[in-house]
């Protein structure tokens, strides 16, 4: 058994889970949901054994290359996907609302897919930049803050669904059903502002992290790189939307479209400043 | 100008200043403009611009110094702005909440009360003595202090929960003022520079990275040794090393002796902070075994880049050099002056088997190996603001922690002699997590309704 198998049962499982809730979206039959709730918690865990393997396979290969899991781009994309489904079933043990897993888990589905179509999964030993303890740290606290805001974004995205087909009359008798499942307005407006205040404090500890890592490295605690930017702007860009919904009351429709402005800049972060623009970080590529 | 309206105009100014509104424009255009600055590249020559993207933008580009945006006048002004805005919001609402947490209102109206998010109000037939102490220690329970206040006959009992999570979002606040403090301080203080040191060479100045200016550091510092690790069985490079020693007037510092210099484990001294950062062939170094007609056998280094003498005065210097002759290793081509100035040629192979020149020569020479000398390129840092970013990045963390993740939670619980018994009124409030709070509140609730009516029973 290698992490490779593990990591592609855990795609499976999320596979299953997500036609599972699909269906359960449809049929609505509890069963159902509940399904595929297992599912994804047996792909959590089995996904979270493939990493674990990976960090200790990487350690039984000749050369001394034995580092934690988040050095190239297939590791950390594997990484977020597991971020994701933390955060759903997190939010899920609180809200116990199985329908935000149709739009979370192809999230996770996506990343999955995208770790071994691109086929670069080999272990990789680290060059020299990136041999520090602060890789890990740095690491672990971006990619759970971006699951927070992903889970932000999912919740939005359901808001303005719901609020839309109150606003048109004529609806498909499933149409009605399947929105009749997501949690109220107030509970949705409630849970996005939630997702954002706890991923907010932890992707300041990626932001410090990177800087003091940075320091370490090549002597500047900030240079304006373009991740180094981007991070700053998502940071802007929450950091506005817990002022704009806490001291100016901001909510409903305004704050789910920042939340998802805020997601697509993660996006960016994430993807957009590796694959199109320049920097330090290209390694990550 | 009138006294009046420089004292509203002020007034106005300074409402501006720590409105929110402003933060979020601020927020905004910062990161507006930032996206701005990864798209546009930086730090070109005017040239550049010019051939990239022609007249108008180059003009536009110079005006707004686009070319390093993020230290341009306006993108400064910006976080200047931001700052002030911080600095006066925090100025303006700081003292109110500092006093609501450390002086509450213990005595509040009962119209306030009602008016809390939490509310609950009912009569008990029984004293207000009776039942005082009963509830007192049912609070007690879930808040560790319980304050009291009286007048006119009417008993408040108070107590909070994580008061100073009020103060997380200021803390945030006065983290960024910090960490800008700590960037002006480093930039007005420190500089940046890079230096290279070629193997067994001591260098005791640095050129800065903005400008040609050149400092002197103050001491020495000698490069002993550079390598490259490898992973096994690999070319991937594993670690950049040097062995750096520092030198007070030419002499070894006890303890700064061949300290191995690394990528992420720089090297501290005097302010000043060396961090490995690039490397490069100086020279080569050639060996030879020199055979002098009917004479004994010797060795000899020769570096590329210079003239070796003989004992017997001929110089001779590698004119060049193949890595691989024919599959039989490397070879040499000397140029060599003898003593009375004529000057001559010969070869030497790294394969015995080969050719030894002709008979007459004064020297034979064998190749007995090539090895390179590096030069290590660190970059040198000296940065006075660091340990204030440092600071400033603690206080940002524990603020933005204790600002979303803890609730100050606040209730009130008065008692009012109605007759033969008591009329009470529970009411509390949470600066977050409301919802969750709401059912802490129908719980104690229900916890002090019980706690009184098993005094009843």
């Amino acid at each position: 058994m290698t992490s490779f198998n593990l990591l592609n049962g855990a795609t499976t499982a999320y596979f299953i889970a997500f036609w599972l809730l699909v269906a359960y979206a449809g049929l609505r039959r509890e069963t159902l949901g509940r399904m595929g709730i297992v599912f994804t918690w047996v792909g959590l865990i089995v996904h979270a054994m493939g990493i674990g393997l990976r960090w200790y396979e990487s350690y039984q290969l000749p050369g001394d290359v034995g580092h934690a899991p988040f050095a190239n781009f297939y590791e950390s994309v594997v990484f977020f996907g597991w971020a994701i489904v933390l955060a759903f079933l997190l939010l899920d043990l609180k809200l116990r609302r199985r329908v935000i897993g149709v739009f979370a888990l192809p999230l996770a589905l996506a990343c999955m897919g995208y770790a071994q179509l691109s086929g670069r999964d080999a272990i990789e030993p680290l060059m020299p930049a990136l041999r520090s303890r602060w890789l890990t740290y740095h690491v672990i606290s971006c990619f759970l803050a971006y699951g927070a805001f992903t889970m932000s974004f999912c919740v939005s995205v359901m808001y303005l669904l719901k609020e839309r087909s109150r606003n048109l009359a004529p609806q498909t008798a499933w149409w009605h059903g399947f929105i009749g499942l997501f949690p109220g307005r107030d509970t949705l407006d409630d849970v996005n502002y939630r997702a954002v205040a706890i991923g907010f404090p932890i992707w300041t500890v990626g932001i410090v992290t990177g800087a003091a890592w940075a320091n370490y490295a090549w002597g500047r605690y900030w240079s304006w790189d373009p991740k180094e930017t981007w991070s700053l702007i998502v940071w802007f860009i929450y950091a506005a939307f817990l002022h704009a919904r806490l001291s100016r009351g901001w909510s409903g429709r305004a704050t789910a479209w920042l939340a998802i402005g805020g997601f697509v800049a993660t996006l960016f972060c994430y993807l957009g400043v590796n694959l199109l623009l320049p920097g330090l970080h290209s390694y990550g590529s | 100008m009138n006294f009046g309206n420089l004292s509203s105009l002020l007034a106005n100014l300074w409402s501006g200043l720590r409105s929110l509104k402003l933060s979020l424009l601020t927020l905004f255009f910062l990161a507006g403009s930032s996206v701005l600055g990864t798209i546009l590249p930086q730090k070109l020559s005017i040239a550049e611009y010019h051939q990239r993207l022609g007249p108008v933008a180059t003009h536009l580009i110079r005006f707004l110094q686009l070319d390093d945006m993020y230290h341009s006048w306006w993108f400064v002004g910006l976080l200047g702005l931001f700052a002030l805005n911080l600095a006066a919001c925090t100025v303006h609402r700081l003292p109110g909440v500092w006093r609501q947490i450390t002086r509450p209102n213990l005595t509040p109206s009962d119209r306030w009360l009602q008016n809390r998010p939490q509310f609950c109000e009912w009569r008990v037939a029984k004293s207000l003595e009776a039942m005082e102490h009963r509830l007192t220690e049912t609070l007690r329970r879930r808040f560790s202090h319980v304050r009291r206040d009286t007048k006119e006959g009417t008993v408040w009992l108070f107590a909070q929960k994580q008061p100073w999570a009020r103060l997380g979002a200021y803390v945030t606040h006065l983290a960024i003022l910090i960490i800008l403090l700590g960037g002006v301080v480093g930039s007005k203080g420190g500089f940046q520079g890079y230096v290279t040191i070629v193997e067994g060479h001591t260098v005791e100045r640095l050129r800065l990275n903005d400008g040609q200016k050149d400092v002197s550091l103050g001491f020495g510092v000698r490069c002993d040794r550079f390598a490259v690790e490898y992973y096994a069985d690999s070319d991937r490079p594993k670690e950049f090393r040097s062995l750096l020693t520092i030198l007070e007037d030419g002499r070894e510092v006890p303890g700064l002796v061949k300290v191995p210099v690394r990528v992420n484990h720089p090297l501290r001294y005097r302010g000043l902070t060396f961090y490995q950062s690039g490397y490069g062939v100086d020279a080569h170094l050639f060996r030879f075994r020199v055979k002098p007609r009917g004479g004994d056998p010797f060795e000899l280094e020769v570096p590329s880049d210079r003239m070796v003498s003989l004992p017997d005065g001929t110089s001779l210097a590698v004119a060049g050099y193949l890595p691989d002759f024919e599959g039989r290793g490397p070879v040499a081509g000397l140029q060599f002056v003898s003593p009375d100035g004529r000057p001559g040629r010969a070869m030497a192979f790294y394969d015995p088997d080969l050719g030894a020149g002709r008979a007459d020569a004064p020297y034979t020479f064998r190749l007995l190996s090539i090895d390179q000398r590096w030069y290590t390129g660190l970059q040198v840092s000296r940065d006075p603001g660091v340990p204030l970013v440092w600071l400033g990045c603690l206080l940002l963390v524990l603020g933005t922690l204790a600002a979303f993740y803890f609730s100050h939670q606040c209730v009130w619980l008065q008692l009012k002699p109605d007759g033969s018994g008591t009329c009470l009124r529970f009411a509390g409030q949470a600066h977050r997590h409301g919802e969750s709070f709401g059912k802490r509140f129908a719980n104690l609730c229900r916890d002090l309704q019980q706690s009184v009516s098993e005094e009843l029973s």
